[in-house]
């Protein structure tokens, strides 16, 4: 039986059925969310014939006797379903999609909250690493994974340490992370997550996906296909007080008539004058439209349109001495008081519209094939103010706070005084835009002077634009093939071909003139050639106004292609997997701009980059009886390294990591589960070991006057941790649930690290970094969450659970860990310097955070067509304000005096207690 | 469930087995500089192959014998941390102490007090400075050469500290100031002897109550045995410590010796260079004077005539004469003065004797001069006696019973004389005793 099986696996793709006797088949899809159920056991208990849905939901029971036949459909978290049927032998009855209804209500509930655990306002520092956000998710089954990316999120929990770009996200089975920087960007959704966006299929970690080749972290599916929504109106309005205030949000779908023409809509708004931080603001509007023309049964069409224009102002990561000294842990270093009205340095503006048409092609029960293109177009931008031969404008520049007054580490006359204005003049601790402009109007005056008339001068200071935009073409073919009762076959294909560009733009001259294009270097007075101040050689000296592309300015063409193939076997005591991915990534960087640092490297069409890789993954779930499992994953594979990773200063010059190669991943996990009546549960454990990875820090170091990227190369890391979720009810209405994990994320060894300044003044600088052992930081690494949820009679549910999490580390800047002489200089006595190099090489801990959470939710059916919801939730009923969700090292250090507290760390905190209010009705 | 019981307690041991070990945080290494030269002379030989006596000069030093780079090593033993000592370090290898003269400030925190450092001297010159011998570069003077500074530059090319800073491993050598006479004339004893960082103890500062040094100037004071020995101490008026005030008292003092031209001089590294010196006790060398209303016998009184003028002895070198003056300002019937104005009484016969300060007893022959004479050896006449008379205005007559002429200041003379008579626009004189 074992050989045969294995033989049949390698003949899979040309395998056709071998079904002779009666047969029938179908697919099991959740009934609220259209999406399939995979894992429900079809039966014909008559017969004692039972099959297990792949992860398609598609079933298939051969060799069956003819006659009139119930199927029973069971699955967990479902009602049991039955369909009666009659089957003909050598036919193959297909009943279509069977809808199971979900007996959790909490789904909902949940589906409700969506957008609330998505901060926006944590991405996009130009300082520090990449952020973090965890992967979308819709209800799963696996407790674990609700609870890692629900209740941990407030300290912006990574599922297994994994940074996001480990996540795949796809609309329609096409891929829609970020080429160049790896990870999902939700804000492409809209805050739409709950109503156009809700059908969603999740992959947990390793597992097998029937729409790709998914993710070490996992993948979700959300599927916009217009015949997969629920018909009827869905309106919301909400109220909250977290980055936004007010949400409205309505939809609605027709369903598919009978000409097969079916439409959904969907638009939201969000807004708010001023958020949960002082100094920002929200708005925000989203439109959704699915269109879809059912030619026949196997063909069906679907147009999908969405985007979401936004604008908002953010906060950012600043001192903890600002945050005492301000005494709330949202201070907001970036806005401050203009006109009697506050106005923000850091505008955040984005809109993606994304097309996408998909063609679903299912010729027979057994076989789809899902092809579709999209295009996107990308606009991002945030605003930052910036200074020529000025002081730094930052009310939390270092050199502004108390302690840039200590004396040997000390407070003094001086720094008191400093410090009193801070706690009692909001001026002082918020941007004085006052100053600002009357700087430049000093500026305007000195222009008109007659003396001057050589000697001009524009702003000192201006607002300018970052922008990352880009313009994705994409073309994806998914194929679903069921080759028997046991076998299915998933296979697919998918290109990108990306443009990416990078530039600013002159926001706001602050009354000023013009702005002068060339490199500020800010307090030092430093003799260098005039060249290499310049920003583009072939401008030299360029005014800029307000609109111009200035600073830098290049494109990245990317190519990525991917071809897969995947087999899914399920039998009575074992469900097995495998599959390969082959990858193909090809890049260059066109650069617009003659750079003064790069001369000869910077301008016009860059060395072409290209990546092979390839990974198989394998799972298998051995079924001890039918209430006990044991499962294992393995993954081994390549992955090209992130694009934004692979070149140094980008901004200036073509040059690339050297040696730039693929990382190797290879991660398992093995996994008991159970399942009883009233306790279900599973522990894993899981080892993720990545080698040769790159890692990317920037910053700007006033040491030096310059912007610096620091890129680490050859990084080895591992993450391993054990998982724990499991429910209990203890009444058939009232279950407890307990999730948590335990893990440790480390860098395995010495990775290299090369530094560069942006201001040419220094060559780059190749070094070894001592990592060994340092905790991969900004994540927590244990984290427990104790749950209760009650399903009271008459559409009531509550919910309280609490969450600890700790262990969690700060982000390391590889500055710290470089070797240091000029440590040995000043502490070159042996009984002194390895202490010395222990304190500056210390990883500090993030805080501990104990988060008490509570909800509750009604349903009120008015009538069989017209109900509502009512939802409040309470996160962090403790107000505990303490929690801090980002932590991450200066890449500046005193080596001067070693004064560690000179660059402390910078810290962002999460909100007190949120208030998530939303009535909705739905007919 | 019992299986799965033991299944799940399987598992969980399994995974907490694996995610437990921790190992701890590797850190950089310590970025102790090493190096690979090594030393094959030593500074002794190499400042005896090129040690010139005429004059400055400044000669290129080329390779060993064998042909190969010539390489000194020597543990740093000055300091320019308070700016003293400048734009120099001295290095010594227990055979011979060498300054280094470079370019470059804050040397301390590159060539560490108690450190190693290795010097490719191939390349590099040596020479002499107003007779100091250092490592430097050449400079022409005069129409030839003298050494000066080297480039920063050039000396990171040959100079390598190597492993840490040992400042317990410094030799200090303890010297007498009456050893240096001999050591001037002797040219192993020079070459071994200078630029060490030397200790002389029991010494007092002659400039107590002063400042080391005056503002943006370098200034000499001197130290001083009980023996008289002295050496100059040269401090910098950029030092951090210009500004102090040198102590009273005696005790020890450490710092670079070295040579200017014919002098000897000290040069300290930073106020750790005094030991045991009492702040609060007054200038060696220096007593309180107050006004006497008596004299008693075996103690030492000053003459100060007009409340201004303070008599000094007769000089050394001479056996007759007047007693010049001095000016002084009592305050209150108290001034603080040195030793040289204290004249001791002493009992004999009717009267005192009178020393002066180095021991000669004053007395008047029969020549019938104003003047009077000195003698180390007391006689038995008259001659020797003086008595003292000390009237309501506190002013004493001292009359000489010989020639019964008594001490009198004359303005006009600016002079101390013995007179038979009293002179015009003169002024007996007050006595102070001299309070130890």
């Amino acid at each position: 039986m074992r050989l045969k099986l294995f033989l049949l696996l390698i003949l899979t793709a040309v395998l056709p059925g071998l079904a002779q006797t009666a047969s029938v088949s179908g697919s099991i899809v959740n009934a609220d969310t259209g999406m399939p159920v995979k894992g429900a056991i079809v039966a014909i208990k008559s017969q004692g014939k039972s099959v297990t849905t792949g992860v398609a939901g598609d079933f298939r029971i051969s060799n069956a006797l003819p006659g009139n036949v119930t199927l029973t459909v069971v699955a967990y978290g479902f009602n049991d379903a039955t369909v009666e049927t009659d089957i003909y032998n050598g036919q193959n009855v297909d009943l279509g999609p069977i809808r199971i209804t979900g007996e959790n209500l909490l789904d909902t509930y949940y589906e409700e909250q969506q957008d609330m655990y998505f901060d926006e306002a944590a991405m996009d520092d130009d300082e520090g690493s990449a952020q973090s956000i965890t992967a979308l998710t819709g209800a799963s089954d696996d407790i674990y994974y609700n609870a890692s990316n629900y209740d941990f999120s407030t300290m912006f929990f990574r599922y297994r340490g994994y940074d996001s770009m480990y996540q795949t996200t796809y609309i329609n089975g096409i891929a829609m992370n970020d080429p160049i920087r790896g990870r999902f960007s939700y804000s492409t959704l809209g805050g739409m997550t709950s109503r156009a966006f809700r059908n969603r299929t999740n992959t947990v970690g390793l597992g097998a996906a029937s729409y790709g080749f998914g993710n070490i972290g996992g993948s979700t599916n959300i599927s916009t296909i217009t015949s997969e929504y629920a018909p009827g109106f869905n309106g919301s309005v909400a109220y909250t007080n977290s980055n936004y205030m007010l949400r409205g949000m309505a939809t609605y779908s027709t369903g598919i008539n009978e000409r097969g023409w079916g439409v959904t809509l969907s638009a939201i708004g969000r807004w708010a004058d001023e958020g949960v931080i002082d100094g920002t603001f929200y708005n925000s509007a989203g439109f959704f439209i699915s269109a879809e023309k059912v030619f026949n049964p196997a063909n069906s069409l679907t147009l999908t349109i969405f985007g979401a224009p936004t604008q908002r102002a953010t906060a950012s990561a600043t001192f903890q001495e600002a945050y005492d000294l301000a005494d709330d842990n949202l201070y907001n270093p970036n806005w401050g008081w203009q006109d009697g009205k506050k106005r923000s340095a850091r505008i955040v503006e984005s809109f993606d519209p994304t097309f996408m048409l998909n063609w679903i092609f299912k010729p027979n029960s057994n076989t789809s094939l899902n092809t579709g293109v999209a295009f996107r177009s990308v606009n991002y931008s945030t605003s930052a103010l910036n200074w020529y031969n000025a002081i730094d404008p930052k009310p939390d520049y270092y050199r502004n706070l108390p302690s840039n007054f200590y004396d040997d580490g000390m407070p003094t006359e001086e720094s008191e005084y400093i410090a009193n204005l801070w706690r009692t003049d909001e001026s002082v601790r918020q941007i004085n835009w006052d100053r600002l402009y009357q700087v430049n109007q000093l500026n305007n005056y000195e222009n008109s002077l007659p003396e001057n008339a050589e000697n001009q001068k524009g702003s000192s200071y201006i607002l300018e634009n970052r922008h990352s935009n880009n313009i994705q073409l994409q073309f994806n073919s998914t194929l679903n093939h069921r080759l028997n009762d046991h076998i299915t076959m998933q296979a697919g294909v998918g290109l990108n071909y990306t443009k990416a560009s990078y530039y600013k733009t002159v926001r706001d001259l602050l009354g000023g003139q013009y702005w002068l294009d060339i490199d500020p270097f800010s307090d030092r007075e430093v003799t260098i050639a005039p060249d290499l101040l310049q920003n583009d050689l072939d401008n030299p000296n360029r005014k800029v106004y307000k609109g111009d592309k200035f600073g830098y300015n290049y494109d990245i063409h990317a190519i990525k292609a991917n071809v897969w193939i995947q087999n899914m076997i399920n039998l009575p005591q074992w469900d097995i997997n495998y599959g390969l991915n082959m990858a193909y990534t090809q890049f260059y960087r066109d650069g617009k701009m003659r750079n003064g640092r790069a001369p000869s490297n910077s301008l016009g069409h860059g060395a072409t980059h290209h990546f092979d890789d390839a990974a198989i993954k394998a799972g298998a779930t051995y079924k001890i009886d039918g209430r006990n499992y044991f499962t294992a994953h393995i993954e081994y594979g390549t992955h090209a390294p992130l694009i934004e990773s692979v070149y140094i200063s980008p901004r200036i010059k073509d040059t690339a990591v050297d040696n730039a190669r693929s990382e190797r991943i290879l991660s398992g996990d093995i996994s008991y589960s159970w399942n009883y009546r009233r306790f279900r549960g599973a522990i894993t454990g899981y080892w993720t070991e990545f080698y040769n990875a790159t890692e990317r820090t920037a910053f700007y170091d006033d040491n030096f006057s310059s912007f610096t990227n620091y890129v680490l190369s050859n990084v080895r890391r591992a993450n391993r941790g054990v998982e724990i979720g499991m429910a209990y009810k203890i009444t058939p209405s009232l279950t407890a649930s307990l999730a948590g994990t335990f893990a440790r994320y480390q860098y395995r060894n010495n990775p290299k690290g090369t530094r560069s300044f942006e201001n040419g003044m220094y060559a780059d600088t190749t070094q070894t970094i001592y990592l060994k052992n340092y905790y991969v930081g900004g994540t927590p690494q244990t984290a427990f969450n104790l749950g209760l949820d009650w399903q009271a009679p008459k559409n009531w549910f509550f919910n309280i659970n609490a969450s600890y999490m700790c262990d969690a580390y700060v982000k390391l800047s590889p500055v710290y860990h470089e070797i240091q002489p000029k440590l040995f200089d000043k502490y070159p006595y042996p009984g002194v310097l390895p202490e010395k190099l222990e304190q500056v090489t210390d990883q500090a801990e993030m805080k501990d955070a104990f988060v008490l959470n509570a909800s509750i939710g009604k349903l009120v059916y008015i009538n069989r067509q017209i109900s509502m919801n009512f939802n409040l939730s309470v996160d962090n009923i403790l107000n505990n304000r303490n929690i801090m969700n980002n932590a991450y090292q200066q890449g500046r250090i005193d080596r001067t005096d070693w004064n560690l507290n000179k660059y402390p760390n910078k810290y962002t905190y999460a909100q007190g207690t949120k208030v998530f209010l939303n009535v909705g009705i739905r007919f | 469930m019992k299986r799965s019981i033991i299944y799940i307690s399987a598992l969980m041991l399994g995974a907490t087995a694996f995610t437990s070990c921790d190992n701890d945080f590797e850190q950089p290494p310590l970025a102790v500089p090493q190096t690979r030269w090594e030393a094959n002379t030593t500074i002794e030989q190499l400042k005896t192959a090129y040690w010139k006596t005429d004059g400055n000069y400044c000669d290129e030093v080329g390779l060993t014998e064998e042909g190969d780079s010539l390489i000194i090593k020597g543990r740093v033993i000055s300091a320019d941390s308070t700016g003293n000592i400048f734009k120099k370090f001295v290095i010594f290898d227990g055979t011979a102490a060498i300054p280094v003269s470079v370019n470059q400030k804050e040397l301390y925190g590159t060539y560490h007090f108690g450190q190693e450092v290795y010097i490719n001297m191939t390349g590099l010159h040596v020479g002499k400075y107003a007779n100091l011998m250092q490592i430097g570069r050449p400079e022409a003077y005069n129409g030839g050469l003298q050494t000066s500074f080297l480039e920063e530059s050039t000396l990171a090319l040959h100079a390598q500290p190597v492993g840490w800073a040992c400042p317990a491993e410094v030799d200090t050598l303890v010297l007498k100031l009456s050893d240096l006479a001999s050591i001037a004339n002797d040219q192993k004893k020079t070459i071994t002897t200078v630029s060490r960082l030397v200790r002389f103890d029991d010494v007092y500062w002659e400039n107590a109550g002063e400042t080391f040094s005056t503002y943006q100037n370098t200034t000499n004071r001197i130290i001083s045995d009980k023996a008289g020995n002295k050496l100059i101490v040269r401090n910098s008026g950029y030092s951090s410590f210009y500004y102090e005030t040198i102590p009273g008292g005696y005790g020890s003092v450490v710092g670079i010796l070295g040579q200017f031209n014919n002098d000897f001089q000290l040069e300290l590294i930073g106020l750790s260079g005094l030991i045991g010196f009492n702040a609060d006790a007054k200038p060696v060398g220096q007593s309180e004077y107050r006004r006497a209303t008596k004299v008693e016998s075996g103690k030492s009184y000053a003459f100060v005539a007009d409340n201004a003028k303070l008599a000094t002895p007769v000089a050394s070198t001479r056996d007759f004469g007047y007693f010049y003056v001095e000016d002084v300002k009592p305050e209150n019937g108290v001034f603080t003065g040195g030793m040289s104005s204290a004249f001791t009484f002493t009992a004999k016969g009717d009267g005192f004797t009178i020393q002066q300060p180095d021991g000669r007893y004053i007395y008047m022959d029969d020549q019938g001069k104003n003047n009077f004479n000195v003698t180390a050896t007391l006689g038995d006449g008259n001659e020797f006696v003086w008595t003292v008379a000390i009237a309501a205005d506190g002013t004493a007559t001292i009359k000489n019973v010989a020639r019964g002429k008594w001490i009198q200041y004359s303005s006009g003379y600016t002079s101390y004389g013995s007179y038979s008579s009293t002179q015009d626009a003169s002024f007996l004189p007050v006595l102070f005793e001299k309070i130890d």
